[in-house]
């Protein structure tokens, strides 16, 4: 019963990181700033690592290899809607650094939420280990806004005026 | 056997084998079923003395019926005889039906298109409902079925034990059709060009041709074919159609993308700056809109080009109509009636150049450039986060600059190695010689204000109008265009420079 939440878990958090990696990476495509092009770029790599450790970790061995679940992943999150390409192409850096401070709250809140769902104790340290990691993420990218801007991002709105 | 006699056959299909005549009981015994079965029939007048098993048996076995005597059913028949039942073509023996063998059967290894399509959920639960399309793309020479040889079937047994031997099953029917051929051992089904499978009342054939009798909409789905497609409706927006060979379509397309290695037939097509065409041939068009046009070959369209970006290795001709915004690059010329608008929409027009080449060159450099500011921020990142103390951080902030220290690190090292790659290809970079270009432009009405053409090393913007009929080329003497009077597109750009050079040289030694 452990063991099945725990792998439960990974898939779910596996499924979250390589989420947010086809975000950051389709996004870029649109964007038009080399500057925020640079940090999607940079991010979306960056959960790829994450998507991979999980991968690493999953005890058993009816997960299929990683490279065939990116494959899987949607080629086109704007003709879904989930990708703006005009917002997209509109964002400078410092918007596109407002932005991915702002998804990965949504992603520690994801992770937080099914953390609730959650009995097994190893589901719950894999989560949680999560949730730290991703707000770990969240402090480097604020860090990054922080000594490019030399101010504190704002919680407020992020995106440019129409 | 007192008493016996035997008489020949009796009924059709039936054989006497024997008959008895006794005081106490008249048996006959008859092969049935074509010596499958053996049946007894008994009339007996004295119940005492009526034929006993043993005796019915042995019989049998001085007939050579033994090995499919079923005792159980002569118990039977002999106690009814001595029960006074007479029982009439009593089954006491049966031998092995032969079986048939299996008919050969066609095993077909590719989808036809006439399979129901079955929609998958991704791990999202997410459906792709424009992938429906079912059949399977051929190649030539690609296995597309096996023939299975029809089964030897398996001999029987007369009631006499006498080998009966078994029909062979029917070979499949199967006549190969134009593209197919079948190997030497008979058993499989080859094609022998590219296309799709077509199997149709025995006929397997290869249809180069994919057409499709309406619009192309959700139940048609994204095309990738292997062959012609040929579509008599429209194509509604945002899908993808590829042929190998080539694409018509009827009516018109919406912000598509269409694809072939050879050419492309549509009427008109309103791109909304996402639709695309890319083929290897000519493109014909009734009107472009907001369309992205890579051509290897020549653009013909009838009434008009409109903020489109339309690029061809060979000419671009719009003859009857107009070019009006967006850009225009042929190698071979450029015609239309009318180009640009009375508004003075900005009208780029460039003839002479290989657009591939010139594209890849836009392209080494601007990835250069991004190449360059990648590996700058790169570099003034690393320094900021290896200045960060790192041991006096909580374990999930040190975990993350770790691995983007390591991510960037990597990065850096591969972004040097691409910085090497297009330098050096830069540095060597040349355009081939071209001897189709015609750095040359015709209109027949009008150039409007806001065109701007570039021909050879000169970029000019239109400030007046211009009637036509023209044709405008580079002056090579004196820099800017020369407009001349219009003269076909094949007479080429340099010869009109060369007459222009030559009556201006007489003309200066004549004064």
């Amino acid at each position: 019963m452990d063991d099945m939440e725990l792998k439960q878990a990974l898939r779910k958090m596996l499924q979250v990181e390589l989420e947010a990696m086809e975000y950051y990476q389709q996004a870029s495509r649109f964007m038009q700033d080399e500057g925020a092009i640079y940090h999607f770029n940079l991010l979306a790599q960056e959960e790829l690592e994450h998507a991979r450790t999980f991968h690493a970790v999953y005890p058993d061995d009816d997960l299929p290899p990683l490279d065939d679940l990116v494959r899987e992943l949607p080629r086109d999150l704007s003709e879904q809607g989930l990708v703006d390409r005009e917002l997209m192409a509109r964002l400078t850096e410092r918007h596109a650094l407002q932005l991915a401070i702002h998804l990965e709250k949504e992603v520690a809140a994801r992770l937080q939420t099914l953390l609730e769902s959650i009995h097994s104790q190893a589901a719950r340290t894999a989560i949680e280990n999560n949730i730290e990691s991703t707000l770990g993420h969240l402090e480097l990218i604020r860090q990054d806004y922080q000594r490019l801007y030399g101010e504190v991002p704002s919680s407020g709105k992020i995106f440019p005026a129409e | 056997m007192a008493g016996s006699k035997q008489h020949q056959g009796v009924d059709v299909g039936i054989q006497l084998i024997n008959e008895i005549k006794q005081d106490a009981y008249d048996l006959i015994l008859e092969a049935h079923n074509n010596q499958l079965e053996c049946r007894a029939s008994i009339e007996v007048r004295n119940l005492e003395l009526s034929i006993s098993p043993a005796e019915l048996v042995t019989l049998l076995k001085s007939h050579d019926i033994s090995e499919g005597v079923d005792l159980e059913q002569v118990a039977i028949f002999c106690t009814e005889a001595a029960q006074g039942g007479n029982p009439k073509k009593f089954l006491i023996a049966k031998g092995i039906e032969p079986v048939t063998g299996e008919d050969g059967w066609f095993d077909l290894l590719a989808n036809t298109g006439k399979e129901e399509t079955t929609f998958e959920e991704d791990e999202q639960g997410r459906v792709d409902f424009k992938s429906v399309q079912t059949f399977t793309n051929i190649e030539p020479g690609q296995i597309i079925g096996t023939i299975h040889p029809p089964g030897q079937g398996t001999p029987g047994k007369s009631i006499t034990g006498k080998p009966l031997p078994a029909q062979e099953g029917k070979p499949v029917n199967l006549i190969a059709g134009d593209g197919v051929i079948i190997s030497k051992d008979g058993t499989q089904a080859i094609a022998q060009k590219p296309g799709r499978v077509v199997f149709e009342n025995r006929y397997l054939t290869i249809a180069e041709e994919f057409v499709v009798a309406g619009d192309v909409n959700l139940k048609v789905g994204n095309i990738n074919f292997n062959g012609v497609v040929d579509i008599k409706g429209d194509v509604l927006d945002d899908f993808h159609i590829s042929a190998s060979k080539g694409i018509n379509v009827t009516g018109s397309v919406g912000a598509c993308q269409l694809e072939s290695d050879g050419p492309i037939v549509i009427g008109s097509m309103a791109g909304m700056g996402l639709g695309t065409i890319r083929c290897s041939g000519i493109l014909r068009a009734k009107s472009l809109n907001h369309v992205t046009v890579e051509c290897w070959g020549d653009v013909i369209v009838t009434n008009e080009i409109r903020n489109s970006v339309v690029k061809a290795t060979g000419r671009i001709s719009v003859e009857q109509g107009l070019i009006a915004g967006g850009q225009a690059i042929a190698l071979e010329g450029i015609e239309a009636k009318i180009f640009g608008t009375h508004a003075g929409t900005k009208t780029h027009l460039t003839s002479g150049i290989y657009f591939p080449e010139t594209d890849r060159l836009q392209y080494l450099r601007t990835r250069s450039k991004s190449v360059v500011y990648q590996t700058k921020r790169i570099a003034e990142t690393l320094v900021a986060l290896r200045q960060k103390p790192l041991e006096k951080m909580r374990t999930a902030l040190r975990e993350a600059i770790e691995m983007r220290i390591d991510i960037l690190t990597e990065r850096q090292s591969n972004l040097e190695k691409e910085q090497e790659d297009l330098a050096a290809e830069l540095a060597t970079y040349k355009t081939e010689d071209h001897p189709t270009a015609n750095p040359k432009i015709n209109a027949s009405s009008a150039v409007r204000e806001g065109v701007i053409i570039s021909l050879g090393e000169t970029t000019e913007e239109v400030k007046m109008e211009r009637s036509g009929p023209v044709s405008i080329i580079e002056n090579s003497r004196e820099g800017g265009l020369r407009f001349l009077t219009r003269s076909p597109l094949k007479i080429s750009a340099g010869q009109l420079e060369r007459d222009s050079l030559q009556a201006e040289t007489e003309g200066s030694s004549e004064e």
